[in-house]
């Protein structure tokens, strides 16, 4: 054995156990209902990203059931601009 | 192989589906900007070495735990790291090689050969900090508060017991006694079981100093609140680092209660012994004792662990 003996203190844990003691509670999320094209759209999207939403696009065709998305609120055209909406489950 | 076998994952080995993910990836990002604002520098220790040179000082049970795979490029035997702490500590020896206090700390996937309880994960996600460079109260102090300070990032602080003990006490016994290998090793072997029959039984069975095997044969039953201390005292007084280890812990513990930390005191607290020389603190889950949800440990003048040379001839 070579090297420098040096003390040392410290703790471990095992993350996944640690986070698994205590519920966090499901952050909610917003589905924009529009085209990703419509450059009006995309910057509200952008925008409420930008804020610390978590935006998830509505795909054409496809299901998107906001309970399996985990999206609480959506964002759909109102007149000329964008609104967002609570959703109720 | 059926296709639901091909869907079969190993045991120990699991999938952390979106919702557990997201806890642990949050509980992460908090847990190391939490040290980073205590001075711990973030380190990434390698997934993957040479056998030798991750086992280099390591203990019995680290080498049964560490998975080996030959290497293709080299045909040398590899190991898979089972636990990041003797990784970080040759970061600190021989990477950095600082003369001041170094505080490193280390969030990764380590694998283990075997879990370490029936159902128990193989794949721990291994969070830690070290900090190398001073032995002491100030340093264990220093530790033990940022461990709490994580338990309470887990919203777990309420809901875990703080076991501290200190190997040194046994090791002055054991030292005094002038045990043979094998038979220290069923001496700790009683210790991890608090086996008393079995206990009593192995020391009528030693030509054992008096004092040393009263001492032996009371001390992993002292174990409860501060009251223990009294008792201790007068078993250790034989044995100047014994005491000395003792005195350590005492105040140790009286700084912790003035900062609300209620510990449980277990002197003969064995876990970790081959690889630890000072205080060793846990923090357990009511009726789940192993493994415990963090372990501290205090590696009082621990070896640095060797690197062997980087071009060594295969």
């Amino acid at each position: 054995m070579f090297g420098r003996a040096r003390p040392a203190t410290g703790f471990s844990a095992d993350l996944k156990k640690l986070a698994s003691l205590a519920p966090v509670p499901r952050a909610g999320a917003v589905l924009a209902r529009g085209e990703l094209a419509d450059a009006g759209f995309a910057a509200r999207v952008a925008e409420l990203r930008a804020r610390g939403e978590r935006v998830v696009l509505a795909l054409a065709g496809a299901d998107n059931d906001p309970a399996e998305l985990g999206c609480d609120r959506e964002l759909v055209s109102a007149g000329d601009g964008w609104t967002l909406q609570s959703i109720s489950s | 192989m059926n296709q639901e076998e091909q869907w079969l994952l190993p045991d120990g080995v699991e999938e952390v589906l979106p919702e557990r993910a997201r806890a642990i990836e949050q509980l992460r990002r908090r847990a190391l900007d939490l040290y980073q604002s205590w001075g711990y520098e973030l380190v990434y220790p390698p997934l993957i070495e040479f056998l030798e040179s991750l086992l280099n000082g390591a203990g019995r049970d680290l080498e049964r735990d560490t998975f080996k795979i030959t290497d293709q490029l080299s045909g040398r035997l590899m190991g898979v790291r089972a636990d990041m702490t003797p990784q970080v500590a040759r970061i600190d020896a021989h990477s950095l090689r600082r003369n001041a206090p170094t505080r490193l700390c280390y969030c990764s996937t380590a694998l283990r050969a075997r879990p370490t309880q029936v159902g128990g994960t193989r794949l721990p996600y291994q969070l830690g900090v070290e900090l190398f460079g001073h032995a002491g109260g100030d340093s264990d102090l220093e530790v033990i508060l940022l461990m709490g300070e994580t338990l309470a990032l887990a919203g777990a602080n309420d809901k875990v017991v703080l076991d501290l003990g200190h190997v040194g006490i046994f090791r002055a016994l054991v030292d005094a006694c002038d045990l043979d290998a094998a038979a220290q090793a069923t001496l700790e072997d009683i210790y991890l079981r608090k086996a008393r029959t079995e206990l009593t039984r192995f020391l009528d069975g030693q030509a054992l100093p008096e004092a040393a095997a009263r001492a032996l044969a009371a001390l992993p039953f002292l174990d409860g609140d501060t009251g223990v201390f009294a008792q201790a005292r007068g078993l250790l007084a034989d044995f100047p680092d014994a005491t000395r280890a003792l005195a350590d812990l005492e105040r140790l513990v009286s700084v912790l209660a003035e900062r609300g930390l209620d510990v449980h005191l277990d002197l003969g607290e064995l876990r970790g012994y081959h690889y630890h020389t000072g205080c060793v603190f846990a923090a357990y889950l009511p009726g789940d004792s192993e493994p415990p949800a963090a372990t501290i440990t205090s590696v009082k003048c621990s070896a640095g662990r060797a690197r062997p040379p980087a071009s060594v001839p295969t």
